[in-house]
Formats: structure tokens, C-alpha cells, sequence
């Protein structure tokens, strides 16, 4: 079977890898362009730990084939800092604990930042059901949902002064 | 609402209790962090395992040749390349294993006990062929009578999963194989006169289904086999130290040829203590001369690994009138899977432990049947034999008319009280917890109609151990701890605290390392609560050492004697002679190193004594659909003695996540088998853990009431909080709908059928 | 002597039911050699199974010393396993 030629766009760089036609866009980001903090954790879109961005649509990458990533934009969790600096979300979760062995906390991060960038200020309640599809078994959630809340806080801050 | 209990008046700590961001954040929020299948390594393989599609079968045949003559396959292996081991007990950490038995778990020999269990694994260039090799293998199966409940493997003529199993712990010994690895009984006074003669008697039969921990890493590692017979192992789990003592006792190595690397650990509870991959691996890796990779599917690891014991039991409880517990009388059968599990002994003994009981008398049974061997799951074993004495006392209070914390309180375990087991309870802190639970508004908030407010206890014992850490200064004076404990939930950051505490130092300035197994000594593994507390001590124990040192170094610069300096501030400070006054920090005694005695370091190994259980009370308020059976869990309050905490952040977070667990434990999950004794729900979607969406904010209350026996007090906190949960959840629906309930998970059509039962 | 009560299902399988063991040993090690000689077998499976409390405090070092009076209890060893995150 030949493998298939994809060039995307991913956290702002053009890349291009090879991929066999069943791949998913997780398998690419991780083994072929090295983007491993992608999770796989069910490889059936119920976790959410390999949440990636998608031509603005957040995505399970898992659910997703490489080959349709030709063309398209995608942005993954080592994309979220900017250089050394971390993203309010990413800082949020540091301050208040909000992650325990780690592994679903790209995915989580990800999804909640693509939550602030199209509504500044949700509430507990959406938040939780817009990170319904995020399983977390660690932490409870409950520590999770304040650090995106400070972070929409904090976000909202910085647009109001900027 | 923690403010009341913080007792931070009488803490002296400057770093202890704070909440610093933990080491090795940045690289987890970043995605940098490596885990279980992020390790590459050169020229690595990629292994499949092919599962049997049985839950009982006899293997009459394997034949790989196609498979081997496939393209790109480089090695299979089956349990023909295992040593054949005899049955051998070997002490493993708290227990013990048998060393046959956890061979054949990774890799069947004869016969296939769940549907999962492996019996060939493949090594290839891409995980495609290895996946297509596995499709080539003819294996040819005598598919045997399964049995996957308590009735079914206990049945006369039941079939029989060991035919060299004996039941132990009869009076006589049995001469008939039994799929009953243990009957245990234990207890004290006369239950059965003190129940005859109670004023008021509540009894019940309970059951909860066998759970799995649901850690979103699935099992994974790499293993590199070398021509001269030396290892390494990267890999995911609770113990580098255990895999690397059960692959060398399973492969017949030598433990100090197997180097095993802990890569970052995406979630464990028990369920990351066992091994299923990793000496497959190294003998893939043998015979194609090249590392291997194994990593399960999620399907896998719902099929192949975990779960906790579900549990049938049988509750008797007799009080007097003013609600004081006279006798108890309970038995319990664990369905412990394919092999004898260790959940009998742990849920017996705790089971009334958080209670003064006179008269009682609690048997446990180990049963087994044909899914997956089961793991430990946080506070194993207790949660089940828990639930049915939280649901009967809460059924107490009710018939006495007495307040359900208040009942609990004049029951309650208090220090110096004789346990079941004949030992006196040390500094325990179960009546605090009561106290702080009733006075918490939410026991007090008014509820709405369709709701209920349900109270539970719990307790787990906690452990200790062997544990080692060292301590290096680097020549700048900044510290590096290393220990071999697996850090699963934040305990680098606690390491931190407490070395930073011990030298007066800043908290940035120690770094904390988690070693391989040939660059640390030996620590038991993560788990039983005892990270925090046993390598805590060694880590303490460390500094003081390394103090130590660098008084003695810096008297010898200032040519006085020891007693004549003082560590204050980070610092060793003069107190007489010409020099009196003058001050050594760490960094300009460590540049000296090499002027007087050499590198400042030191290392501890040490058997941690003296651990305390910890207890929990929890309060949870449920909404039930009247229409449909549906629960919300719609308020939660946990209140656990934790001890000290020494990172509040992560021991609330222990609490909020054992609290989750043990509310999907009670509401939705649950092992389904169809009718071929298969697994039915092996992912996400079916085996449904809860969501961000199902659960409201989990209020913690920490009651600090320090361990005497360690420096800053800390008891041990991860495992506590999945004990309460099951009863508080099922008395709260209980109230809520006016009918007791007794099988979890509490599903809406199980709650909707006993609501219909009413009518 | 150190008094050793030990419960099930220790007392049954090596001490025949024996409530109370009067046995002189100067610490835990001695202690299980001791009772191998009373019930041939103990001593194997102590290591795997068996955990002791010295005066009602768990111990798990043998080579603590005993006092003379010291009242020791054994029984099985409960499997911790997990626990954190």
C-alpha cells in the first residue's frame, strides 16, 4: 500500500509527512511530526485527550484521517504558548492544580482555549458541558472548571486593558 | 471552606501547606511530558498481542508459522518462550503474588481464563504488519463453559478455572478443586446473641459490580534486550522497582541486569501495580534484537487489565435503642476474576474499622470467574465492604429517629479504642471529620422536592515501607532530591516542600528527579498511600543528613567545633570563637567541596514506620427523576483527617477525584458481559465514568490531625476518598426516594424499577 | 516470653486454633523462627503473608527489638495498591 503526501499547516509552520491511506491525524502529528503531546487514550473520540484544532473546529484527531489534513490548518497543544510564554489557560491550570497525572491535560487545555476564543465568558455550566468530551479521572473536574473560569477572567482582563 | 480546619495558627511552616506550582508542570501543560507510548527509541519495533476471543478455552494449538513468515515480522512470541515457572509465592510490597500465576496473566500456556487474555504477541516494523501478522496466527480453541458471577462460580459443577486451587482457610481442607480461592473470618465477642437480644435490627443484601480504575493512559512500554542479557525498560506504572522485580522473577534475569525507566504515569489507582506487557516485550525484543514497543487499546485495557472486585454481600446489624451498634455480622464474596485476588483480607479488616464494634464477626470470600485478574483500585477492596455498613447504618438512623452523623458519633473509632484486629487506634481523626461534616452549612442547606441528602464514612488503612532518596547539593548550593517513587498525582511538588522545609530553603531551589532503577535504591512502589508519607521521611531524613554534613564542614572551616554552629535560614551560622556571628550559605560551603570532605550528599534508605489510617466523611445531595429514574448528584461535600497537608492543592485534588470515582462507582459503572461471557462495553462510550457535566464542584474540608510519627504530620490521603462515596451516594438516592437500595450502579432503570415497586 | 495472639487465618492453619502464643524471642525474626518450630510452615509464609503490631503500633522491622512482656498480634497483610492520581 503507498503511503499518501500531506502538507498542512500546523501551529503555523508548513509541514509535510507521508501517511498510510487508514492513518489518523493523531498517528501523523505523533509519529510522524514528532507531536506527541496529543493523547491517545480510546483512539474512538470518547476522551478527548488528543483534542487538536482543525481549520477552527475542535477535533478528537483520532477520529480524523491524516489525509484529510491536506491543505488545512491545525493547531495542537505545542502550539497553545507562545515561545516561553504560557497561555492563560496553560498558567491557570499550574496555579490551581487543575491537573494530577497530566495525560489528559493537552486535550483539556486545547478544548478550554478554544472555549474562551469564541466565548469570553461562559458559565460553570458551560464549561462543563463544553468539556464534557474530555474525560479526566483524576481530578474530579471540579478544579479544572476553576482554572478556565480564572482564565476567562484573566483573559477578559487583559482585552478590557489592552 | 477549608479556613476552619486549616489550623494554620499553629503551623510554624514557612513551605508546608503553601501551594506552590508543582516542578514538573510546565512540562505537562506544554505536552512535553513523556509518557508510556511517547518513548521512541532507535530502531524500534512495534508489537501487537493477539487476545483470546474466549473467556474460558484450552489453547490444543498455536501455529505462527505464517505469521513468522510474514514480511516485516521480526519475532513472536508464545507462552512456549516463557520459563515454565512451578507455582511459586514470592512478597510482593504489602503482599504477595504468585509468580506463575502473573506469568500466565501475561501470556497464556494452556488455557485462556477471560476474553483478552493474551496468547501470542508479534514484533514488526510498523504496527500495521504487526496487526496483519496477528490475523495469521491459527490458534485452535476447546471453548469451555464460562462462569462470570458469584452464583455461576460457586455453582456444584461449576466449572473450574484452576484445577490445582484448593479453597484455603477451611476448617477442613478440601480435596476438590474450587473457583473459591479463600474463605477469611474474622472478629470478636458473640455477634449472633448481641443481634438477638438488639433493640433494633437492619439487615440487607447488597452487591456493587466490578469497576475499572479508567486511568486515560492505557498500559504501555518499550523494552530493549542486549546480546550480553542486559535490559531496559521504559515504561508507565505505579513501580519501575516492581516491574523490574517481576520481569526478572518471570524471565529468570537477574534484577540487576534490568534497567527499568519510569516514563510520566497518565493515571494509575491501583490498576498501574500489576505487570501485563512488559516481559512480553523483552522477549519480543530478544529474539528480533531490537527494541519493542507493546501498548495496549483502550478495548485492551478494559478486557486485559484492571478491574476492582465487584461484591456480593450479606449485612446483619443489631443496635440499641440510643443507636449504639451492638452487633454485626457480615459475609462478603469478592468476584476477583481469573486469579485469587488480594481485596478479601483488605475489605474484611476494613470494613468496621472506622466503627467500635464489641461483637462482630465478618467472612470474606475470594471468588473467581473468567474476566480479567483484578488490580487494586484505591483503598481496594474497602469500598465495597463499606458501602453495605454505611447503607445499614444510615437505614438505623432512620428506624431510631436519630441524625445520621450523630449515630456515626457515637460509634465512631476513637484513639486508643481496640480495633477488630486487637490494636489500639493511634492519633485518628474519624470524629473530627464527623463534627466538621455536621457543621458544614451544606449538612444544614434545605433541600428540594425529589432530593435527598445521604452521609457515609469510610477509612483505609495507609501504608509505610521501604523507600530510599537521596540528596545532592550541586556546586552551587541548589538541591536536587531524587527518589524512585513514580510521582502519579503531584508528589514531586511535595518532595519539594518538604526537603525546601527541612533546610529553610527556597522552594525553587530544590529540583526533584524521579530515577531509574540503577540510579536510586530501592523504593516500593506508588501506592497505598504512602508516597508522601515513607519517601517523604527518607527525603527529610535526607536533608538532615545533608545538614548535617554542612555544619561539620563549615566548623571545620571556621576550625571550631560542630557545636558550635547552627543551621538557621539555609545557612550555617557561628556561634563562637573569633568567626562567632559569621555565616556559611550552602553555596559557598558546596564551592568548597573539593577543599574539604568532597560532594555533599547523602542518601537514605529506610523502612517507614509508624503510619496512621486516614478517614473520610461525605455528604452528597441527589436529585432523582421521578419519571425516568435519573440521578444527579446536584452537592458534595468530602471531609477526610488527611494529616498534614503538605501541598493542599493536590490533596484536595486527591479528594475530588477518589470523591468522582466513587460517584461512577455508585451511579454508572459497571462490567457488562453478553451472553459468550464477552465484555460489552470495553470503551468510553458504554462504560460510561462521569463528565465534567455530571458532577457538581467537589467542596473539600482537610482536617489536619498530624501523624506523630512523621516530621510534618502527613497520614497519607489518596485513597480514602473512594471509600465513602458508594454509601453516600446510595443513601442520598435512598432518601430521596423513600426506598432503601441495594445493588450498585444506580442506573435509572434499577431506580426506576424499585420507585415503580412502591406503587 | 512476648505473648503472640494470632488470628486468623494464622492460628488456624499453623497453631491449631491457639489464642494466645507464650513464645521467647528478642525481636520479630526470632519471633517467626520461633513459631515455625510451633507451627512447621509459619515461617515461609510469614514473609508473604503475615504482618505483626508490637504493643498495638504496626511493625514491619524485624529487627526491632522486643521487650520481654511485649504483646504481639499477627495477622494477614493487607494489599494497599494504589492510590494516588
Amino acid at each position: 500500500m503507498s503511503k499518501i503526501m500531506v502538507s498542512a499547516q500546523v501551529n503555523g509552520d508548513t509541514q509535510q509527512f507521508l501517511c498510510d491511506p487508514g492513518a489518523s491525524l493523531l498517528d501523523a502529528l505523533r509519529d510522524e511530526l514528532g507531536l506527541t503531546g496529543s493523547k491517545e487514550g480510546c483512539g474512538s473520540g470518547d476522551c478527548g485527550a488528543c483534542t487538536v484544532v482543525f481549520d477552527g473546529q475542535m477535533v478528537c484527531s483520532c477520529l480524523v484521517l491524516a489525509a484529510e489534513a491536506e491543505g488545512r490548518t491545525i493547531a495542537t497543544i505545542e502550539g497553545v504558548a507562545e515561545g516561553s510564554e504560557l497561555h492563560p489557560v496553560q498558567r491557570k491550570f499550574l496555579e490551581k492544580g487543575a491537573l494530577q497525572c497530566g495525560f489528559c491535560t493537552p486535550g483539556f487545555i486545547v478544548a478550554s482555549k478554544a472555549l474562551l476564543d469564541h466565548n469570553p465568558d461562559p458559565s460553570e455550566s458551560e464549561v462543563r458541558y463544553w468539556l464534557a468530551g474530555n474525560l479526566c479521572r483524576c481530578t474530579g473536574y471540579d478544579k479544572i472548571v476553576r482554572a478556565v473560569l480564572d482564565a476567562a477572567a484573566e483573559l477578559r482582563q487583559e482585552r478590557v486593558s489592552a | 471552606m477549608n479556613a476552619p480546619q486549616d489550623k494554620a495558627s499553629f503551623k510554624p511552616y514557612r513551605l508546608v501547606g503553601t501551594r506552590p506550582v508543582r516542578p514538573d508542570g510546565v512540562e505537562k501543560v506544554t505536552g512535553k511530558a513523556i509518557y508510556g507510548t511517547d518513548h521512541v527509541a532507535a530502531g524500534m519495533l512495534h508489537g501487537a498481542i493477539l487476545r483470546s476471543p474466549h473467556p474460558h478455552a484450552r489453547i490444543r494449538s498455536i501455529d505462527t508459522k505464517k505469521a513468522e513468515a510474514l514480511t516485516g515480522v521480526k519475532a513472536v512470541v508464545t507462552g512456549a518462550d516463557f520459563p515454565n515457572l512451578a507455582s511459586l509465592e514470592i512478597a510482593l510490597g504489602e503482599s504477595s503474588g504468585n509468580i506463575k500465576t502473573i506469568s500466565r496473566n501475561c501470556m497464556a500456556h494452556d488455557k485462556v481464563l477471560y476474553e483478552g487474555h493474551a496468547l501470542a504477541a508479534v514484533a514488526a516494523t510498523s504496527s500495521v504488519i504487526a496487526e496483519e501478522a496477528l490475523a495469521l496466527i491459527e490458534v485452535d480453541y476447546e471453548v469451555l463453559p464460562h462462569v462470570l458471577t458469584v452464583e455461576q462460580a460457586l455453582a456444584p459443577g461449576a466449572p473450574v478455572l484452576h484445577d490445582d486451587m484448593f479453597t484455603k482457610g477451611l476448617d477442613q481442607t478440601p480435596t476438590t478443586p474450587s473457583n473459591a480461592a479463600l474463605k477469611f473470618t474474622m472478629g470478636r465477642g458473640d455477634p449472633d446473641a448481641a443481634i438477638a437480644a438488639a433493640h433494633t435490627v437492619v439487615s440487607g443484601k447488597f452487591s456493587a459490580l466490578a469497576v475499572h480504575q479508567g486511568y486515560i493512559e492505557p498500559h504501555a512500554c518499550v523494552a530493549s534486550y542486549n546480546a550480553d542479557g542486559q535490559v531496559q525498560v521504559w515504561a508507565s506504572s505505579q513501580g519501575a522497582f516492581m516491574i523490574r522485580t517481576l520481569c526478572a522473577s518471570i524471565l529468570g534475569l537477574s534484577q540487576a541486569d534490568i534497567r527499568v525507566t519510569p516514563l510520566e504515569i497518565g493515571g494509575g489507582f491501583g490498576g498501574k501495580t500489576k505487570v501485563y506487557l512488559e516481559p512480553v516485550a523483552i522477549l519480543l525484543s530478544r529474539k528480533s534484537g531490537r527494541p519493542v514497543r507493546l501498548a495496549m487499546s483502550r478495548a485492551d485495557v478494559f478486557r486485559a487489565s484492571g478491574p476492582a472486585p465487584g461484591v456480593v454481600a450479606d449485612l446483619t446489624v443489631g443496635a440499641d435503642a440510643d443507636g449504639t451498634i451492638t452487633g454485626v455480622v457480615m459475609e462478603f464474596k469478592m468476584l476477583s476474576g481469573a486469579n485469587p485476588g488480594n481485596d478479601t483480607h483488605s475489605g474484611a479488616m476494613s470494613a468496621l474499622a472506622h466503627y467500635n464494634v464489641a461483637n462482630c464477626r465478618v467472612t470474606g470470600w475470594d471468588v473467581l470467574c473468567n474476566s480479567a485478574a483484578t488490580a487494586a483500585y484505591r483503598a481496594p477492596g474497602a469500598p465495597q465492604t463499606i458501602f453495605p455498613v454505611e447503607c445499614c447504618i444510615d437505614e438505623l438512623a432512620q428506624k431510631l429517629g436519630i441524625d445520621p452523623i450523630d449515630i456515626r458519633l457515637k460509634n465512631a473509632a476513637r484513639p486508643g479504642d481496640i480495633g477488630i484486629m486487637g490494636v489500639p487506634a493511634g492519633e485518628i481523626g474519624y470524629v473530627e471529620c464527623l463534627e466538621a461534616a455536621k457543621a458544614h452549612p451544606h449538612y444544614s442547606a434545605p433541600l428540594g422536592p425529589n432530593q435527598g441528602r445521604g452521609i457515609a464514612g469510610g477509612t483505609w488503612g495507609n501504608y509505610g515501607g521501604p523507600s530510599t532518596a537521596t540528596v545532592n547539593l550541586s556546586e552551587d548550593g541548589s538541591v536536587l532530591v531524587t527518589t524512585g517513587s513514580p510521582d502519579i498525582g503531584g508528589s514531586r511538588a511535595s518532595m519539594a516542600i518538604m526537603a525546601a522545609e527541612t533546610l529553610e530553603i527556597d522552594y525553587d531551589k530544590v529540583r526533584v528527579t524521579i530515577a531509574d532503577t540503577s540510579s536510586i535504591g530501592y523504593s516500593m512502589l506508588t501506592g497505598g498511600s504512602r508516597t508522601t508519607f515513607a519517601t517523604g521521611k527518607a527525603v527529610i531524613q535526607a536533608c538532615e543528613e545533608v545538614i548535617a554534613t554542612l555544619r561539620a564542614r563549615a566548623a571545620g572551616m571556621w576550625n571550631v567545633d560542630v557545636s558550635q554552629t547552627e543551621w538557621r535560614g539555609g545557612a550555617v551560622h557561628c556561634l563562637s570563637g573569633d568567626k562567632a556571628g559569621a555565616e556559611l550559605t550552602m553555596g559557598a560551603i558546596s564551592a568548597k567541596a573539593g577543599f574539604s570532605g568532597g560532594p555533599i550528599a547523602a542518601e537514605v534508605a529506610l523502612n517507614a514506620q509508624g503510619y496512621l489510617p486516614g478517614f473520610g466523611v461525605h455528604i452528597c445531595d441527589t436529585e432523582v427523576d421521578p419519571e425516568t429514574g435519573h440521578v444527579s448528584v446536584i452537592r458534595y461535600t468530602a471531609v477526610q483527617d488527611v494529616g498534614t497537608a503538605i501541598h493542599p492543592d493536590y490533596v484536595e485534588g486527591q479528594m475530588q477525584g477518589g470523591a468522582a470515582q466513587g460517584i461512577g462507582w455508585a451511579l454508572n459503572e459497571g462490567y457488562v458481559f453478553d451472553k459468550a461471557g464477552r465484555v460489552d462495553n470495553p470503551g468510553f462510550l458504554d462504560y460510561r465514568m462521569p463528565v465534567c457535566s455530571d458532577l457538581p464542584m467537589i467542596d473539600t474540608v482537610m482536617v489536619e490531625k498530624p501523624n506523630p510519627a512523621h516530621p510534618f504530620g502527613v497520614k497519607g490521603a489518596g485513597e480514602v476518598p473512594i471509600v465513602p462515596p458508594l454509601g453516600a451516594v446510595a443513601n442520598a438516592v435512598s432518601r430521596a426516594i423513600g426506598l432503601r437500595l441495594y445493588d450498585l450502579p444506580l442506573t435509572p432503570d434499577r431506580v426506576y424499577a424499585v420507585m415503580q415497586s412502591r406503587q | 516470653m512476648a505473648l503472640v495472639q494470632p488470628l486468623a487465618p494464622f492460628a488456624g492453619q499453623f497453631f491449631g486454633g491457639a489464642e494466645v502464643l507464650d513464645v521467647a524471642a528478642s525481636n520479630l525474626f526470632a519471633m517467626v523462627d520461633a513459631l515455625d518450630k510451633l507451627g512447621p510452615g509459619f515461617g515461609e509464609d510469614a514473609v508473604l503473608r503475615a504482618a505483626f503490631a508490637v504493643d498495638g503500633v504496626m511493625q514491619t522491622d524485624w529487627s526491632a527489638p522486643l521487650s520481654p512482656d511485649a504483646q504481639v498480634m499477627l495477622f494477614p497483610r493487607v494489599a494497599g495498591g494504589l492510590s494516588r492520581g
